[in-house]
Formats: C-alpha cells, structure tokens, sequence
C-alpha cells in the first residue's frame, strides 16, 4: 500500500511538472459545454470560461430547449460577455443514442468551427494554462484525446467533504498510476480531440450507446493505435453543497460503469483500498500495526489532499478543515467495502432521474 | 493476381498491433487484399467468458467500433495504397478438448454472429449476410497451442457448407486438407509483425471490373468461393520489423526450398 502510494506520487509529480512545449498562438479550440438544470456554483463555473482568451477559446453551450433553467443564465452570460466567442444551442430531438449528454452535444459538434474540440462537463473551471497545455498535448503526434486530473474543491457540507476526499486522494492517485503504468482512462470533466481522430471510431455517434462515452472515447483510440495524454495543469471542480446520500449514490453508478468495463480491475479494487491492508494487519493480531498503518496512510493522504487544492484555494487552510478531512477519510474508508458490495450486487443505476441497466461493456439498457 | 492475406488479428483481441498499424504495414508490402478477423468468443462457456473478461474477443459492446474502425481503414487503406480491407472476424469455440474446438474465420462480414450455437449454424448465419465461412487451422498445427480439429472430424458433413478450408496457416501446411479435396485458402493467421513469414494466397482477380470498394470486395470473395486460388510462402526478411525496412516475396517457383505444394507457381 505504500509502494502505491509512492508510485501515484511519482506518477503525479510527472504529471503536474511536464515539459511544455512552445504554443502555437494562432490556434482556436471549441469547448462544448452540455448543460441541463442549475448545478451548484454554475454561474461561477461558467464565468471561468467566459474569462477566457476569446482568440483561443470557442464556447458552445447546448442546452435540451428553452424551458431548461441554464438557457436563462447562458443568455444573460452572453450579454454580459460580448466580446466572447460564444454561442447557445438547442438540442431538442437529436438522438444519437441512449446517452442524453451525447445527444445534447450533438448541434454543438456539429456548430464547433476548431478542428479541435475540448468537452467539459457543466461543474468544472477551467483556466488558461489549462487550455494552453490541451492545446499542446493535441499538437503532439500519435495524440488521440487529453483528458486532465481533477481536483475537488469548497466542500461546503459531510457529502461534499467525502467527494473532495475521494476526488484529491483516492481518484487522484488511481487515475495518475492508471495513466502513467498502465491503461490511460479519459475523465468527462476534461476530454479534449482532434475532430478528425473520433471520426475514425464513429464520431459521437459511436459513443452514444455507452454512459461512460469518455472511458469509450480513450478505449476507442488506444485501439486506433492512438494515445491518451495527461494535461500538466488539472481542472477544477467545486464541489459545493451535497448530501451524504448523493456521494453514494453517484459512486454507486460510477462503481457500477467501471465494473461493466473492467471487471477484473472491479474485482481486485479492495486491495487498493487503505482500509483493506488495515483490516488485514488488524486480523493477524497486529492492531498497534494496523493502527499506524491507519494513520500513516490518513497522513498521506492528506498531505495529497493539501498539496492538490493549494492552487484553488485562496484562503489558508484552517484547523477546522484538517479535522473535516480527518472525519471525512475515516468515514469514506469505512463505506469503501460495503459500496464495492453494493456495486457488485446489481447493474441498474439512475441518472439525472432515468434509471438505465448496464450491460457487459458499458452499454446502456434504458 | 493479387496477394492476399485473410487471417490478421488486431488489438481488439489477441492481436498486437492496431488495426490501422496493420493496414500500413501490409499496405507498405503490396497486398492487395488483406482481411482482420478477430476472435469471435462463445459467451457461455468459461473459456469464452474468460476472453471476454480479460478482452481477448469481441463481444456486442465493442463491435460497432470494430466495424466502424474497419469501414474508415476501409477507405484509407484503398486510398493510400489500392488495398482492399474486408471485415471479418474469427469465431472461437475453445474446449479444454481439442475435438471440440473449432475456429471459424468470415470474411465479408457485416454483422455479428454468435459464437454459442453448432459450427453448422454458425457457417449457415456467416453465409447468409453473404460473407465467406473459412475452416481455420482444421488440422494439429504440432505446436504447443490449442488444436482445433472439431471442424476436420466432422468433414464430410460441413463440406457443403464452407466455402474455404485454411491448407496453410502460419508456417504449417495441411496436406491432408488438400488430398481430401476441399476448397482451401492460405493465410497467416497473424498476431504480430514477426509471423510475417508464413503462407499466404495468390489470387486471380481483376479488381479493375468493380467500380466501387463494395464490388471489388465481392470479387475477391466470389475468386475465393471459384477457387481462383494459389497457396503461396511468404518471406518477410527483416521477420516483421515495421517499415522501413527491405522485404521480397518469394513466389514457390522462385524458392527453391519452398515450392508450392500445389505444384503452381506464382
């Protein structure tokens, strides 16, 4: 367990110090940007796109019809922001397929101007270092899509708190040692592409029967020969206000997606986690070990924790907060091995209110 | 006369390289027709399962970015070198007993075709999308691997319904494939660069009769089903390190220690 931990150290610090090469100021690229409802923090969210260089940046909002709450704030944000380059689109009655995300995309691919496409998901920030070093990871050759870390960040509730412990610990080090040791997966908050390369698998239509369509869209170019690159600046995802009960149950889904795609990875998931080696030395009667064990890890952890959300933070971090984390971890390790079981049970999830089966291979049974 | 090769794996199974890797490597090589046929594996049986778990086959979830990866390489690799790319797939039936083991290779095809039900059924259902049913590796290859020799034990009743049975794969040639004779087909069965050299077939066709991709495949399937066929080794001198590198084909009646079993030469 602490070789991993110091394997996903290595592989973040590779990451996150990364040469970079000379930009190409001359290029634009499309950020597509699916919205449906008012997610927490939208406005702000959507303001650190606005505030980028309109002479690289396209944004195309799409948005179901005119009814969704998110039209309203778009359109205001574009008269507020007249010198973006920016546009709202309907998607109403594209249906590519099961995927309610694609099919919103859909008119917003089709309107992008860039060769080059980023899609982000509605609760993200992004920043101009971000898309300078997109844009330079889809300049390398053999670049099938760039995809970036996330970091979780202003909890604000107990559910919150448990999303940003998994998101700046966990998720971090597993999605850092994934895609430097082994398969490289794309995260939906940053997934960036020529429009050329997912042509080749299908285009979005291709990836319209899938829930998952950025874990398919990296499986889809590693069989092109293609590889997923990892932006050296990650994105931010605010996390706000949510309850306990929606942590478990969005990592029920996710849970439920990875295993329908990789289920021997599913399967042996518990040895990566802390509680598991915990457990193991507590059962051989070590319980002073198993102890240390526990804390040194929690330290690690929230040292990851610390050193991932600096950047983000502009107040100093707080006694209060070091107890949140604390009470967080312990918590989310204790719920660790009872949410695998509950994964495993069954292979029904729902989604923005649609309850949908996953089939082997990620396909959506609605 | 074109020189073929209808037995390749990619990495959506066991194969090494990616699919459009493959095409520039036999593109480079002029092949004028070549075909990838991943494994096709039952679902219900352990080994089967097994595959599927450890993503050595194609299963229904990854199969239209199978065909839709194959139509684009499709185009490309006519484009760019005159090749013609036609999809196909391997379906796999592995038993821990070698007489129940059968590997069927369809090329043409444009659906998928479960693997679970008898190897008649299945030639019947490869058939009737209009694609070809090839008896692969029928016969013990002598090497240490799985041998699948259910389709030759069962001959005389299948017959009509192949169109091809492989007399050579890799460095192996059937001669009883041949003495009994079936129709046959030469390929590679390829899994990576370096089993370059190995049979493949010569065939007799005009492709300049086909005015669009489609009608030049179905003529190189229709030389296939008349038999316009000659087994031919192939050397690869560099064993298969990709381009650039020298390569020659040594048609049988050029090699002296590799004639043509069927007595033609190239």
């Amino acid at each position: 367990m602490l070789l991993l931990n110091l394997m996903s150290w290595r592989a973040l610090w590779g990451f996150l110090h990364k040469r970079r090469a000379p930009s190409r100021p001359h290029q634009l690229i499309s950020i597509l940007k699916p919205l449906k409802g008012l997610d927490p923090s939208l406005e702000e969210n959507l303001r650190s796109y606005f505030a980028l260089d309109p002479r690289r940046v396209e944004l195309l909002f799409s948005v179901e019809n005119q009814k969704d709450p998110a039209f309203d704030l778009i359109d205001r944000l574009l008269k507020e922001y007249p010198s973006a380059r920016a546009k709202l689109l309907i998607s109403e009655g594209t249906q590519l397929g099961p995927n309610p995300k694609i099919n919103n995309l859909a008119s917003a691919y089709q309107a992008a101007s860039s060769e080059m496409i980023m899609i982000s998901d509605s609760n993200t920030r992004a920043s101009q270092s971000l898309i300078e070093d997109i844009l330079d990871q889809l300049n390398q050759p053999q670049t099938g899509v760039v995809t970036a870390l996330i970091v979780g960040t202003h909890p604000q509730s107990w559910g919150a708190w448990l999303e940003a412990v998994h998101l700046n610990t966990y998720s971090l080090k597993m999605m850092a040692l994934s895609n430097r040791y082994a398969r490289p997966f794309v995260v939906g908050k940053a997934m960036a592409f020529r429009k050329k390369q997912i042509e080749r698998f299908g285009g979005l239509s291709a990836l319209s029967a899938f829930l998952a369509e950025d874990y398919m869209a990296g499986e889809a170019v590693r069989r092109l020969g293609l590889q997923v690159r990892t932006a050296a600046v990650p994105i931010e995802q605010p996390i706000g206000r949510i309850p306990v009960r929606a942590f478990w149950n969005r990592h029920l889904r996710w849970g439920r997606i990875r295993k329908s795609h990789v289920p021997l990875a599913y399967a042996f998931e518990p040895i990566t986690y802390p509680v598991f080696w915990v457990f193991i030395a507590a059962l051989w009667g070590h319980g002073l070990a198993a102890l240390g064990l526990l804390t040194t890890l929690g330290m690690l952890d929230g040292l990851l924790f610390w050193a991932a959300t600096k950047p983000f933070t502009l107040r100093p971090t707080r006694l209060k907060d070091g107890f949140s984390f604390a009470f967080a971890w312990l918590f989310k390790e204790l719920i660790a091995i009872p949410l695998w079981i509950c994964i495993g049970a069954q292979d029904q999830i729902e989604w923005r209110g649609n309850p949908y089966k996953i089939l082997p291979g990620g396909k959506l049974q609605c | 006369m074109i020189l073929t090769d209808f037995h390749i794996h990619s990495n959506f199974s066991d194969g090494k390289h990616s699919i459009p890797d493959i095409v520039d490597f036999y593109g480079r090589r002029g092949f004028g027709a070549i075909a990838i046929t991943d494994h096709l594996c039952e679902r219900t049986t352990f080994l089967g399962k097994a595959a599927g778990v450890l993503e050595r086959t194609l299963t229904p979830a990854n199969f239209d970015l199978y065909l839709n990866i194959l139509k684009s390489e499709q185009e490309r690799a006519f484009e760019l070198y005159g090749m013609l790319l036609i999809p196909g797939f391997e379906v796999t039936k592995n038993s821990i007993s070698n007489h129940r083991s059968a590997h069927i290779v369809a090329l043409g095809i444009q659906e998928w075709v479960p693997a679970d039900p008898d190897v008649a059924e299945i030639a019947i259902r490869i058939r009737e999308q209009g694609a070809l049913s090839v008896a692969a590796h029928p016969l013990s290859t002598q090497k240490l691997e799985k041998q699948t020799i259910h389709l030759w034990n069962r001959r005389e009743e299948l017959r009509p319904l192949f169109d091809a049975w492989e007399v050579g794969s890799g460095k192996h040639y059937f001669q009883e494939v041949e003495d009994e004779g079936l129709p046959i087909l030469a390929t590679t069965d390829l899994h990576h660069f370096g089993q370059m050299t190995a049979w493949k077939t010569l065939l007799e066709v005009d492709l300049a009769a086909g005015d669009t991709l489609a009608s030049k495949i179905q003529i190189v399937l229709d030389a296939v089903r008349q038999q316009k066929v000659k087994p031919t080794f192939y050397r690869e001198e560099n064993h298969g390190v990709p381009f650039p590198g020298p390569w020659k084909l040594f048609a049988p009646a050029q090699s002296d220690e590799l004639e043509s079993p069927l007595g033609v030469s190239a």
